[in-house]
């Protein structure tokens, strides 16, 4: 009973507080198998010879759309495809474009409000997926 | 439990998933689709689909990720802008609706499939500012539109067009001004509804027809909430069929060139029970102001005029004129109907200055039941006569065929005149000019009446009966209460002030062996001479004296001991212009035989139920006295 009243005072506080909430990130999915997730607040995307043009506060971005397969919001992380789920609620290991280390955090959540805005790559086996963080 | 607790969940994820939002646009149209988790596909590199819908993202350019959604669930919305008309469209309706735009001009098909087994009804935004745009909208199911400020001017035709035969609730949002104006072409109203056309709604809106009617609907019109103002129409300001119905709200409707609100059947026949051909008004304000057009009428309906509450002022300055299809002269009237005229309650403040202008004229039967009425009606007499039109026929019209004359009237009722309750106050000025007429009979029950007419205060074609009420009728050159027929007075308090010579205060149609019949009611009659009042069962004794009657003073009637009765004469009686014209031919006809030749004197005549036949009174007329003996009628 206590679970379901718990569930219930969540529910009728949605109308308030869920408004505010909103998926995080959009993903991006290529046919290769390969994603980029891209902080969502705000995002303007454009049309441009073949090309999406991301760019929101501090994020331009350019995407090909030749791989493009499909796109989608998620609430977290955890939506990215391929990545084990331990990357996402665990410690990630972000690098920046250039391979280059940009630091080793506690999960995604703390790279994100602890690295510059920009593009970065977490990698896990064989898989990388590049991140966008944005900061408004 | 866990059902429970799922549902919850859902109507959770529904809630926070319809404020974050993709939109989709081509920089005109614009899709708005709530964020989900649901996989959007991409393929040949374009072609985008999300929900179903597909864009071809080389077309449909621009995508953004809004905290909020300017549309929710089944809205489409309109910004009109010089140069940049766009519409925000939602998902949810996007394969509902197909939206052309083109300059300013919008052009909305909804599909057939729309029903509310797929998106319901849909509701259309219209705002912002176009002096050279239009909203149009086709479909088969109902729709809603809500004005959140909205200029719109088509100098080409109607600024709105809905060719919707459904319900379309067209609403003005609260503090909102919402101004439409159309231009040449071949639109019927700068607001044309081919359906049903419900206005509300707590803002405002304003309506300009420079083609034709400035808001009109195939089919019923509804007033609720809404504050409407029609500045002009080259045709009527509110032209409707069915019925037009107004429960609350301000109707506001300036120089229209035809009529002010003009209702008519839908279907001439096998009509449907709701083609009443009505006008019904249970609140609300209504003000109309016309002066364009020949014979215009504020308010014409093909069936009943039905007021209950509400206020509604109309003034109507349009001479009347020749009918050249019915071969008959038609005027002008504040309220007309083909069928009856009900009048509840609420207040009534009609005035009619054309010729042959009339207060509240109607085929069927008037009928007063409650609130008040004030007429006044100066137009001069419309005669027709070898081709032309005579706006102010002063000589005798006598002779003059009935269908080549109109006469200002205050109110005229074809089929009957029937007050059972209310105030009502009539005054007309001109030549032919009755207070009240009915063209059947004519009863008052009850309520207040008053009327100072040019010619007859009352008058019927056939019985009239008054039965209670108070009863003050004025005739400056006619009799005050002329029935042309029998007289039946039963009750009430009656004072009838008609002209002198011929003319009566209590006139019944002796030459054809009809009589005034008294059996109750206090009544005092004054004129040049008195009609026969004939015994029946029950009759009530009378008394007659000779003298003048002056404005602001009191006629009295006592016995021995007691006064028995008082009339009080109104300050609008007036002996030298009214009551008595001085010398033959000064009357309106300008002959010898028109009525006239008092010199202020009369004879009045007094019933009340206390006299007593063969006992003799005293009659206390101002500070005069005189004494005569009761009977129980006049030859």
């Amino acid at each position: 009973m206590k679970k379901f009243l718990t569930v219930l005072a969540v529910t009728l506080l949605l109308p308030s507080g869920m408004a505010a909430a909103a998926y995080q990130w959009l993903i991006f999915s290529f046919s290769d198998g390969s994603q980029l997730s891209v902080a969502a607040e705000n995002l303007e995307i454009h049309y441009n010879q073949e090309n999406l043009i991301l760019t929101s506060n501090q994020v331009n971005e350019t995407v090909p759309t030749a791989t493009l397969a499909s796109m989608r919001f998620s609430d977290t992380c955890s939506g990215i495809d391929g990545l084990p789920a331990e990357s996402l609620s665990g410690p990630v290991t972000l690098y920046t474009l250039g391979g280059v280390e940009a630091g080793k955090f506690r999960n995604l959540d703390e790279a994100r409000t602890s690295l510059p805005a920009g593009t970065y790559v977490i990698k896990s086996g064989a898989k990388s997926v590049k991140v966008i963080f944005s900061h408004s | 439990m866990r059902t429970t607790i799922s549902l919850f969940a859902a109507v959770a994820l529904t809630v926070a998933s319809q404020a974050q939002t993709l939109s989709v646009s081509d920089n005109t149209l614009t899709y708005c689709f709530p964020a989900t988790s649901d996989e959007m596909p991409v393929s040949e590199g374009r072609i985008l689909t999300i929900g179903g819908k597909t864009f071809d993202m080389s077309r449909f350019a621009s995508m953004m990720v809004l905290a909020e959604s300017p549309v929710v669930e089944n809205q489409v919305m309109i910004n009109y802008s010089p140069g940049h008309t766009t519409a925000l469209i939602h998902s949810s309706v996007a394969d509902y609706v197909d939206v052309v735009i083109d300059g300013g001009h919008v052009t909305v098909t909804q599909s057939s499939e729309v029903s509310e087994s797929t998106c319901g009804e849909i509701t259309y935004i219209l705002r912002g500012e176009e002096s050279d745009g239009s909203f149009t909208l086709s479909g088969s199911y109902k729709a809603s539109i809500e004005l959140t400020g909205l200029t719109l001017t088509n100098p080409a035709g109607a600024a709105i067009d809905i060719q919707n035969g459904k319900r379309i609730s067209l609403s003005a949002k609260s503090s909102t001004v919402n101004t439409l104006a159309d231009g040449p072409g071949s639109q019927k109203a700068a607001l044309y509804c081919k359906g049903h056309l419900e206005l509300k709604g707590k803002g405002a809106l304003t309506v300009t027809g420079h083609q034709a009617h400035a808001i009109s609907a195939k089919e019923y019109i509804t007033v609720k909430n809404l504050s409407i103002e029609i500045l002009s129409s080259a045709k009527d300001g509110i032209n409707c069929n069915q019925y037009f119905a107004m429960e609350s709200g301000t109707l506001k409707i300036n120089d229209t060139a035809d009529d002010g609100i003009q209702v008519s059947y839908k279907d001439d026949t096998d009509r449907e029970p709701e083609d009443t051909g009505s006008f019904t008004l249970t609140g609300g304000t209504i003000n109309i102001g016309i002066a364009r057009g020949a014979a215009s009428k504020g308010i014409k309906a093909d069936g009943d005029v039905v007021i209950s509450a509400g206020d509604v002022t109309i003034s109507t300055a349009c001479d009347g004129t020749w009918d050249s299809a019915k071969l008959k002269t038609k005027a002008s009237a504040c309220i007309g109907a083909d069928g009856n005229v009900t009048i509840d309650g609420g207040t009534l403040a009609l005035s009619a200055s054309g010729s042959g202008g009339k207060g509240i004229s109607c085929d069927g039967v008037f009928t007063s039941n409650g609130g008040e009425i004030l007429i006044n009606t100066t137009g001069g007499m419309l005669v027709y006569s070898n081709g032309s039109l005579n706006h102010n026929y002063t000589s005798s019209a006598d002779r003059i065929a009935s269908d080549n004359k109109s006469s200002a009237k205050g109110i005229k009722a074809d089929s009957g005149l029937v007050i059972n309750d209310g105030k009502i106050r009539v005054f007309t000025s001109t030549n032919n000019a009755e207070g009240l007429e009915s063209k059947s009979t004519f009863e008052i029950h009850g309520g207040e009446v008053f009327t100072k007419a040019y010619d007859d205060g009352f008058n019927s074609t056939s019985d009239m009966t008054i039965s209670g009420g108070k009863v003050t009728a004025i005739s400056v050159v006619g009799d005050a209460i002329d029935s042309n027929a029998n007289m039946y007075i039963t009750g009430g308090e009656v004072v009838a002030l008609g002209s002198g010579g011929m003319e009566q205060g209590l006139d019944a149609a002796d030459e054809s062996r009809c009589y005034v019949y008294i059996t109750g009611g206090k009544v005092l009659s004054f004129g040049g001479r008195n009609a026969p009042v004939r015994q029946t069962t029950g009759s009530q004794a009378l008394v007659t004296v000779a003298g003048k009657i002056a404005a602001d003073t009191s006629v009295s009637i006592s016995n021995d001991s007691d006064t028995l009765a008082v009339f009080d004469i109104p300050e609008e009686y007036n002996s030298s212009t009214g009551g008595m014209l001085k010398g033959p031919g000064n009357g309106p006809g300008g002959g010898g035989w028109w009525p006239g030749g008092g010199s202020g004197s009369g004879t009045i005549m007094i019933s009340c139920p206390e006299l007593v036949s063969g006992s003799k009174y005293t009659v206390k007329n101002g500070t005069a006295s005189s004494s005569a003996t009761a009977t129980i009628s006049i030859n």
